[in-house]
């Protein structure tokens, strides 16, 4: 399977999955790139093109997918509400216990959490 | 209300300066705290002259706060600029050529009620003539004599613009601060800011404040140029707005405005203002900045809309419930 990571390790810190290292590791057998620097457009559209499944945090990247109507994936959520901020088209992972009381306010007083996302194994398991 | 006073002052330290700060510290209802920016090339330190070091005593004896600012010497607009975020809920400004008659701040907060957004008085020059039949301050009107340079009594009158010295709410609408160092329309440009924003601007004949018009000033050592510059960019910003054409603005991340996109789809005139045109390529997009001239941004804060109204739904269809409840046309 070929499969595409966009971290986005660029955004807000409570933002960021923690566990990419230990899903990489486990990801052998599989064609896995990953996207760390900023594309064109057209760069990430053909790399969208090429894999079976893509996964990616609540970023712009779901939003960039969507708009262009193109294949669904797996979104990793944190605090934030997939409900309010996701697409039902994609595969939506999240602790709805951990996600933020008011989901509208600014991040800067958020801190980073790891036992607000899923583990790794719980990916695997959809892939 | 906490009301900020202030002064940009420019080459008048030995004419009209003193007595306008005087008029500031005798009115009726005392400002909260008196400020002068000055934008003098070689500033001096008032408090080593006799008659200023006199008025700093005064304010201090009569418990009004000041200080004195050495402004950024890029024009007026930048100072008021500084004034209006400086806080305060409401400033007054005067020119350092003018003097106000004491009661003049007391009548222009009388008139700043809710959803007022500035009030300015009559600015007078000895002998001051009846106000004629044309002058009413409308905005595509710019040529007609102005409301406030004329002796006229009786209610308060809505208008479309101020000038000179005026009270105003702070934080609501920006000085535009590509105009040149002479500001010319600056306060024109601002207030009817106010005005777009939907707030009523009044005129009260009740506050006067007497112009004396003293050689100096900031506007004195000027080029012609700077004064065309500054018109033009008026010309274009009235051009702008008479369009009467949809506005939408995203003040937010990249993510955002792939969301509005499948939210809403503007009608190819439309006035974009965005963060990241490049989401769309088929629109005439506007800065950030340049929107804040037109619309309070806040309105458009989809965020903080969503907070206000507990919003439970799809972000998606909070944009399009946004767009349903503000008037977005300029």
């Amino acid at each position: 399977m070929n499969i595409l990571i966009i971290p986005c390790n660029e955004t807000h810190e409570a933002k960021r999955y923690p566990y990419w290292e230990e899903l990489e590791d486990n990801l052998s057998g599989h064609a896995v790139l990953k996207i760390e620097n900023k594309h064109t457009e057209k760069e990430l559209l053909e790399k969208i093109d090429w894999c079976d499944v893509w996964i990616s945090i609540d970023s712009f990247f779901q939003h960039f997918v969507s708009f262009h109507n193109l294949k669904p994936g797996i979104v990793l959520w944190g605090k934030s509400d997939p409900k309010i901020f996701g697409y039902e088209s994609n595969k939506n992972l999240y602790k709805p216990d951990k996600l933020r009381s008011n989901q509208f306010l600014w991040w800067r007083e958020e801190k980073n959490d790891p036992d607000d996302f899923v583990s790794f194994c719980d990916i695997i398991n959809v892939l | 209300m906490k009301i900020l006073a202030y002064i940009n002052t420019y080459n008048r330290y030995d004419s009209t300066l003193s007595m306008a700060l005087l008029s500031i510290i005798n009115q009726t209802r005392k400002p909260d705290h008196i400020r002068i920016y000055d934008d003098n090339k070689e500033p001096r330190d008032l408090r080593t002259v006799e008659q200023y070091d006199y008025l700093f005593k005064l304010m201090d004896q009569k418990g009004i706060e000041w200080d004195y600012v050495f402004a950024l010497k890029k024009g007026a607009h930048h100072s008021h600029e500084m004034a209006n975020m400086s806080g305060y809920d409401a400033a007054w400004f005067i020119d350092d050529d003018c003097v106000a008659e004491p009661t003049c701040l007391e009548f222009l907060e009388k008139e700043l009620i809710s959803g007022v957004g500035a009030v300015g008085g009559l600015i007078l020059q000895p002998p001051a003539g009846p106000l004629p039949r044309d002058a009413k301050n409308k905005i595509y009107d710019m040529f007609a004599p102005n409301i406030q340079w004329f002796k006229w009594s009786g209610n308060p009158r809505e208008v479309e613009h101020i000038y000179s010295s005026f009270l105003y709410r702070c934080n609501i609408a920006h000085h535009d601060l590509r105009l040149s160092s002479v500001v010319f329309r600056g306060e024109t440009m601002f207030t009817h800011s106010l005005y777009l924003k939907r707030y009523k601007l009044i005129i009260t004949p009740d506050a006067i404040t007497w112009h004396f018009q003293s050689v100096g000033g900031i506007h004195s050592q000027q080029k012609i140029d700077e004064w065309n510059h500054d018109e033009q960019i008026f010309r274009q910003w009235l051009d702008f707005i008479k369009l009467k054409k949809k506005i939408y603005v995203l003040n937010n991340g990249v993510g955002d405005h792939y969301m509005f996109r499948q939210a809403i789809t503007p009608e190819k005139n439309s006035i974009l203002a965005v963060c990241y045109p490049e989401v769309f390529p088929e629109y005439k997009c506007i800065s950030i900045a340049d929107a804040s001239t037109y619309v309070d941004l806040k309105d458009y804060d989809v965020y903080a809309w969503c907070d206000r109204n507990h919003w439970k739904g799809h972000l998606k269809d909070a944009f399009i419930k946004l767009y349903e409840h503000i008037n977005h046309t300029l």
